[in-house]
């Protein structure tokens, strides 16, 4: 019953409808993660950034009733907070680890005070009317059998999180930006001994690493569904950190293995949908969560073999 | 040759009270190659901070192509034609060699330069390798190159930025003997081309080697100038120190007893798993000093690591008196009378964010004269760390001070006193004196020497072949892992011969045992 499911979603491709949608959060925000760690500030606060960025999203578009009115404002929230973090972090001296739990734990407790204040909500507020993300249908490739189902009708911010990759790419390897980011991360001291204005640099990897956290949280709650539910995240910030390191900290690896978590969710919602499913539900929604052990002890084993045969 | 940079009676006394520079002038002509030595916190390295503009002089005056200048920063320094080449390399690993040549002043293209321009960067580096002959792969990674071939790149990097006036700081102090002669062609080449070089070193055998003139600092002074063809060593050091130096170590002949330690067939792996060991057998006997001379990396750390039971051998066997070391524990081992000074002081030989005092019990503080009852007995250990500063000379506040806040004399004095506290039968010393100063290094291997006439067994791994030279009655020669010399240490054996096994030409028939 739960095989024959899949095997129904697999062959009539909306399996991978479900996969792409679930993994542009997750892609999103380790692209985030990268820029920063990148940038030698790794951003633990991407969870906290995306919850807040996910209130303000909706908040804003239901009120408005704009999507991308309310997107805007929930980048913008993220990246103000991720300067917070520089100012607390490159200014103050805070461990930037400190920094960034503090963030997650700010954004947990404020988005649920703010809901409460605002609409008397405790456990999550879904808006009627509120405004998505719109869905991109392409013309005449829609009506092609398979193509149509692989290419079209997708939310925008499927879209916006794949040319992110490859934006990315760009930015790290073919700009000046990207060489001073990777130089600081690494060896700040002689990026400072050659005039790159280190500290700034930091801060803008941060800055970096809130949009990318405010888009993957509107989308969260702008497009996945559209409500804001307390802790709706539900850990997809870290989850983001273990494919920055399972993605090999580049742009391509990273989109490597926000697939296999996309495909790790999807799989975990198809069969929740299975109607007397034999497995208890708690399992299949532990696989995410499994294959991110699994996937950080793969490749704690892979670099420690690679290590072993270097010259 | 005219005159390019003049620093006059320059001063620097920081905030806390210290002065660093007490009246330093420093004139360098153009087209020479200046040394400047003295012994670590002499102030060289606060002079060159303030040539470069990352500190502010509290008085005195710096004239460069005939101006008054102040720089803010190294920016302005470098726009001024200055490059600074750092003892520590500052050098950004993952990036290729040439991204870390023109990092920061890239090669830009497109709509408001934003993109980075890589088929110029490839030509105006491949450009500057050319010119000076500075041989290096500019498309590998910096982590993957050897570390001669760093230095190379930090030196291109300077170029780059066009700088006439080159500081080294300390560059031969991470090469091997070869990459030392390859780094003194490029110097030579560089000067021919027309560039000045200001040369910081206190190996007093480099500067007589290459320098042209050479400017000697004693404690916050400029205390001469001299021509390095009117002058010579003891010249120097006596200047440098203040007093006359001995270069060779006083020492009677050995007289060796019952062996100590005899190794053999050992075998063992390095980090990477690859077999750094391959078969090594010698003995030691008390009252003697066995020198262990090669190229770094074939095989002395692991021979060390060994012994002092800190790394697993995979054939032969380590026997100590008549106990099997192999099967002992590094605590049991230590237990054992066996010192060990390691090769690095900074990360296994001391813990620098405890006192001095701490350091120096850190192997005895289970000793119960140091205890009251569960507790550390906080006064018996002041009083020891006071004896033991006093006896080897540690120069600092008092017993509480952070060990990291020592100079490297220091610290590895501080090393050298806790190994040498227990009265080691065995001692294992490890580049003793790597980055100490003259007056340091002669006073370690004054303790080295008095251990060995009190009867201990001693074996000397250094990377400086005169060190090894100085200390040992016999010395072994490592080459890839292998004995291919054992020689006695007559007068008439030189540095060129143990060379030749160095490198591995030439190699000994051994007999396994001896």
């Amino acid at each position: 019953m739960v095989w024959q499911t899949i095997w129904g979603q697999i062959v009539d491709l909306s399996l991978v409808a479900v996969l792409l949608r679930l993994m542009t959060p997750i892609l999103l925000a380790s692209l985030g993660g990268l820029i920063s760690d990148i940038g030698g500030v790794i951003n633990i606060g991407l969870e906290g950034l995306m919850l807040m960025s996910a209130f303000t999203s909706i908040a804003v578009g239901s009120s408005t009733g704009n999507w991308a009115v309310g997107v805007l404002a929930g980048v913008a929230t993220s990246v103000l907070i991720s300067y917070g973090m520089g100012f607390f972090s490159l200014k103050m001296k805070v461990d930037i680890i400190i920094t960034g739990f503090a963030v997650n734990i700010f954004g947990s407790g404020f988005t649920i005070f703010l809901m409460s204040k605002i609409y008397g909500m405790t456990g999550n507020y879904s808006p009627t009317g509120a405004p998505r993300i719109p869905v991109v249908n392409i013309p005449f490739i829609e009506d092609i059998p398979v193509l149509g189902k692989l290419l079209s009708g997708h939310s925008l911010m499927v879209w916006i999180a794949l040319l992110s990759v490859a934006f990315c790419m760009f930015l790290i390897y073919r700009t000046p930006y990207g060489v001073h980011l990777r130089s600081v991360g690494e060896a700040p001291y002689a990026a400072q001994s050659l005039g790159i204005p280190a500290k700034r640099i930091q801060y803008s990897a941060l800055a970096w690493s809130g949009a990318f956290a405010g888009l993957a949280g509107a989308f969260m709650s702008n497009g996945l569904t559209n409500m804001f539910v307390k802790d709706m995240t539900a850990g997809t910030g870290f989850l983001a950190l273990a494919v920055v390191l399972l993605g090999n900290r580049n742009p391509i690896g990273i989109l490597l293995g926000s697939l296999i978590f996309g495909l790790a969710s999807a799989l975990a919602t198809i069969v929740q949908t299975v109607p007397n499913s034999p497995i208890p539900s708690q399992f299949i929604q532990m696989i995410p969560y499994v294959v991110t052990i699994a996937a950080l002890v793969f490749f704690a084993l892979r670099n420690k073999r690679r290590l072993a045969t270097m010259p | 040759m005219p005159i390019l940079l003049e620093m006059k009676n320059i001063h620097k006394v920081y905030p806390n009270g210290t002065a660093a520079n007490r009246g330093v002038d420093l004139t360098v002509h153009e087209g020479e190659i200046h040394a400047l030595v003295g012994e670590n916190g002499a102030g060289k390295s606060t002079l060159m901070k303030i040539l470069f503009g990352l500190e502010a002089p509290t008085d005195g005056t710096i004239e460069y192509k005939g101006q008054t200048v102040t720089f803010d920063g190294p920016r302005d320094a470098i726009k001024q034609g200055m490059g600074m080449v750092h003892q520590h390399f500052m050098l950004a690993p993952s990036l290729t060699v040439s991204e870390n040549i023109v990092l920061g002043d890239e090669p830009k293209k497109g709509v408001f330069s934003m993109f980075r321009d890589r088929a110029k960067e490839f030509k105006e580096v491949e450009h500057l390798i050319s010119t000076y002959g500075l041989k290096v792969n500019m498309q590998a990674k910096v982590e993957s190159i050897p570390v001669g071939q760093k230095q190379r790149v930090e030196i291109l990097k300077v170029l780059y930025r066009g700088a006439k006036l080159i500081i080294l700081d300390e560059p031969t102090a991470v090469l091997t003997p070869q990459e030392t002669d390859e780094l003194f062609d490029s110097i030579k080449a560089l000067v021919s081309q027309g560039h000045t070089i200001i040369f910081i070193t206190h190996k007093l055998r480099e500067v007589m080697q290459i320098s042209n003139r050479i400017t000697v600092l004693r404690a916050g002074k400029s205390i001469a100038t001299l021509l390095t063809q009117e002058t010579n060593q003891e010249e120097i050091s006596r200047l440098m120190v203040g007093r006359d130096v001995l270069f060779r170590v006083d020492k009677i002949p050995a007289e060796p007893k019952d062996v100590v330690l005899a190794v053999r067939d050992l075998g063992a792996l390095d980090d990477k798993g690859t077999l750094a060991l391959k078969g090594v057998s010698f003995t030691i006997r008390g009252g003697e000093v066995l020198g262990i001379a090669g190229v770094e990396g074939n095989g002395q750390t692991e021979l060390v690591e060994v012994i002092t039971g800190l790394r697993k051998a995979t054939t032969g066997e380590v026997r100590y008196q008549d106990k099997d070391l192999l099967a002992a524990s590094v605590a049991e081992i230590r237990r054992m009378k066996v010192g060990h000074v390691p090769e690095d002081r900074q990360t296994a030989g001391a813990s620098l964010t405890s006192s001095i005092a701490e350091n120096l019990i850190l192997d005895h503080y289970r000793n119960p004269d140091f205890k009251w009852g569960p507790f550390i007995n906080k006064k018996k250990v002041k009083q020891f760390a006071k004896v033991m500063m006093d006896t080897f000379d540690v120069r600092a506040q008092n017993e509480e001070t952070m060990a990291g806040a020592l100079s490297g004399g220091n610290l590895q004095k501080v090393v050298v006193a806790r190994e040498l506290s227990k009265n080691p039968l065995l001692l294992i010393a490890s580049q003793p004196t790597r980055g100490v100063d003259i007056g340091a290094i002669e006073f370690i291997h004054r303790e080295i020497i008095k251990r060995r006439d009190g009867g201990a067994a001693v074996m000397v791994v250094s990377a400086e072949l005169s060190e090894v030279m100085a200390l040992s009655d016999r010395i072994i020669v490592l080459y890839d892992g292998e004995i291919v010399a054992l020689l006695d240490n007559t007068p008439d054996l030189t540095e060129q011969e143990i060379g030749y096994y160095m490198l591995g030409i030439k190699k000994q028939e051994l007999e396994a045992t001896r």
